[in-house]
């Protein structure tokens, strides 16, 4: 009976509800919507590298050396000279490395020289390889393997030939146009900035910077940076201090894991005024919904003096308010996890394409369940004044008796 | 004054269905600073089964006994009984849920929660009086007698008209079995032909229940109905003398 009145009080003021319901559901979808991309967002970054323990580049900052060789975002203030490559190479703590030369670009995505350890030791992600979704490595010169937005973006094909340019900026007037490459693979997509990337040899690169070169003479002088894998983890910081000692020029070692936690803490700011944001949006719906309630209780004071005169209680009447409060808060919830979970699955190509992040469609998760409990509280919390005002009504005499 | 031993409402009974000795109620008026007392009885009982008539105009003092017979104010002194009940001494909870179980009251408008069904109109004041398995009997019982339509049950109150209203109001006041109907001007929002039929499918209704009547209006052509008729002015003490 208690439902059905409550439900029926409801249906009574459709509009009014209706407009509270979307507005309740509106500010829960951002809540957990942004709960779930800063999730997401948070995983996605940690592993945009796994597996290299250490990265090496010329002395600069930890984070500046971490975009630059990771993200490809700004340059770097300085190269590490061959022979310095040579000799981490050699260390014998040292597993694998890749060397990484940057610099040149094509159409906006930038261009990197690597070599066949990039095919077979980078990792992203909970250790996944990189895997070619067409053709193979480049095994030659002027051969390039293309990053999955580059190739969906730019709409290129196994075997077509293109140039690329000098710089980084996506209208260069220097072309490489003597030495076109030829497309000789794509990687299936990973959701890290491998996608937006142009893989070529180091030779490649060389060549297309010495023009009138021998090919035999193609070793490059210097590189960008050195991704670095140990044989035992344990020695970490003892190789990190080796190579940061190391005499013949100023070179710097970084954790990966620890500058991407650094790198994500310097957003945190942002992180904390989105959810503040939102739990704000959600505060301002819940208000609206008392009002509405408290309005309507105006209307409402004669039903309550009646229920009372025929035997309902106060606390009956303070309940109903309540229920009410619940059942939209209920409805609310339901239909944004609803949309939420829609939105997500239709809408994971977007994500990938348009921010390089593969979100999850599952928003049923431990931080989800958390946030609707604490929608839940505000909703009882905040749902208690017209609660309170119709109990207070109720306790009062009518006059029409 | 007190009341003449004779008149029929002073005959003492074995069990009466309302009782009150020196009962006062009064409230603290902020305009005029003071405290100001609305209602005054000496002495009244009303024996179980009667149908009095009070005549009351507004400002009489009625609402305030309506009010305290059923448990909605507490007096301010002195002693009120029904059904051998000292409302006084419950609680709150257990005052809300006598007037349930003992009580029916039907006003002159407003009687029914005009977005439920007739039906649940009905059946809410059972849930709230504790609900039985025989609501169901007796609300078909009532709707004949008060000449009910069965599809007229499953329709929003509000879209009855007055005098449906009215008689779903008395079928909603009696539907828990009450020993006392209180009864506050039902009439006044009918015309001459539905008050006259309405009450008497009230007295009717009532041969079959036998419960208690009090019939407050301020209508003295109504009177005739009754046995017993008694006048607020008569009854209600308060401001005067003595």
């Amino acid at each position: 009976m208690f439902w059905k009145v409550a439900w029926r009080s409801l249906a009574q003021r459709k509009a009014s509800v209706l407009l509270t319901v979307a507005a309740l559901t509106v500010s829960v979808l951002v809540l957990v919507g942004i709960e779930h991309l800063r999730q997401n967002a948070r995983t996605g970054f940690a592993r945009t590298v796994a597996g290299t323990d250490l990265i090496v580049g010329a002395r600069t900052g930890e984070i500046n050396l971490l975009l630059y060789a990771v993200f490809r975002l700004g340059n770097a203030s300085n190269n590490i000279a061959w022979r310095s490559y040579e000799e981490i190479a050699a260390l014998p703590d040292v597993a694998w490395t890749i060397p990484l030369s940057l610099g040149d670009s094509h159409r906006g995505y930038k261009v990197l020289a690597t070599n066949q350890n990039y095919f077979s030791h980078f990792r992203y992600g909970l250790d996944q390889a990189l895997i070619l979704a067409q053709g193979r490595p480049f095994d030659g010169l002027q051969q390039v393997v293309l990053g999955a937005e580059v190739a969906r973006r730019l709409g290129y094909q196994l075997g077509e030939q293109l140039v690329l340019a000098h710089g980084a900026a996506s209208t260069s007037f220097t072309l490489h146009d003597a030495h076109p490459f030829e497309v000789v693979g794509i990687f299936a997509p990973t959701g890290t900035p491998v996608d937006q990337t142009l893989h070529i040899s180091l030779e490649s690169m060389e060549l297309i910077h010495r023009q009138g070169s021998k090919v035999e003479q193609l070793q490059p002088r210097s590189l960008t940076a050195v991704m670095v894998g140990l044989k035992s983890r344990i020695k970490v910081f003892q190789v990190q201090r080796q190579i940061n000692q190391y005499r013949g020029e100023p070179l710097q070692a970084i954790l990966p894991g620890v500058a991407l936690t650094q790198l994500w803490s310097t957003l945190a700011i942002m992180e904390k005024t989105l959810r503040a944001i939102s739990a704000l949006v959600l505060v301002a719906a819940l208000f609206g919904m008392a009002a509405m309630l408290l309005a309507s209780l105006r209307e409402r004071r004669r039903e309550i003096l009646l229920l009372r005169t025929i035997g309902a209680s106060p606390l009956f009447i303070g309940g109903l308010l309540q229920l009410e409060v619940l059942v939209m808060t209920a409805t609310a919830v339901v239909l944004a996890l609803g949309i939420a979970s829609a939105g997500l699955a239709l809408g994971n190509e977007f994500w990938v394409a348009k921010v390089g992040l593969q979100i999850s469609a599952n928003i049923f998760h431990a931080a989800t369940a958390e946030l609707i409990a604490y929608v839940f509280a505000g909703a009882l919390v905040i749902g208690a004044l017209p609660a309170l005002g119709a109990y207070r009504i109720s306790r009062t005499v009518p006059s029409g008796l | 004054m007190t009341l003449s031993p004779d008149s029929p409402h002073q005959i003492p009974a074995e069990h009466p269905a309302f009782y009150c000795r020196e009962l006062r109620f009064g409230y603290f008026d902020k305009v005029s600073s003071a405290d100001k007392e609305v209602l005054a009885i000496p002495a009244w009982q009303v024996a179980r089964g009667s149908r009095i008539f009070l005549r009351g105009a507004s400002g009489s003092g009625k609402s305030t006994l309506l009010n305290l017979l059923c448990g909605m104010l507490k007096p301010s002194s002195g002693e009120l009984r029904v059904l051998d009940c000292d409302l006084a001494r419950l609680s709150g909870h257990a005052r809300d849920r006598f007037r349930a179980r003992h009580m029916g009251v039907v006003f002159q408008q407003f009687n029914l929660i005009p977005w439920l069904s007739v039906r649940d109109n009905v059946h809410l004041a059972a849930h709230f009086a504790g609900g039985k398995s025989t609501v169901q009997a007796r609300l078909a019982e009532l709707a004949e007698q008060l000449n009910l339509p069965d599809a007229l049950l499953e329709r929003r109150a509000a879209d009855l008209s007055i005098g449906q209203q009215q008689r779903v109001a008395v079928m909603r006041a009696l539907i828990n079995h009450p020993e006392i109907l209180l009864v506050d001007e039902p009439t006044s929002a009918l015309d001459q032909d539905n008050r006259d039929a309405f009450i008497h499918l009230l007295m009717t209704t009532l041969d079959h229940c036998g419960a208690t009547l009090l019939f407050v209006s301020h209508d003295q052509t109504l009177a005739s109905h009754f046995p017993i008729q008694l006048s607020m002015t008569e009854l209600n003490q308060a401001g005067r003398a003595g």
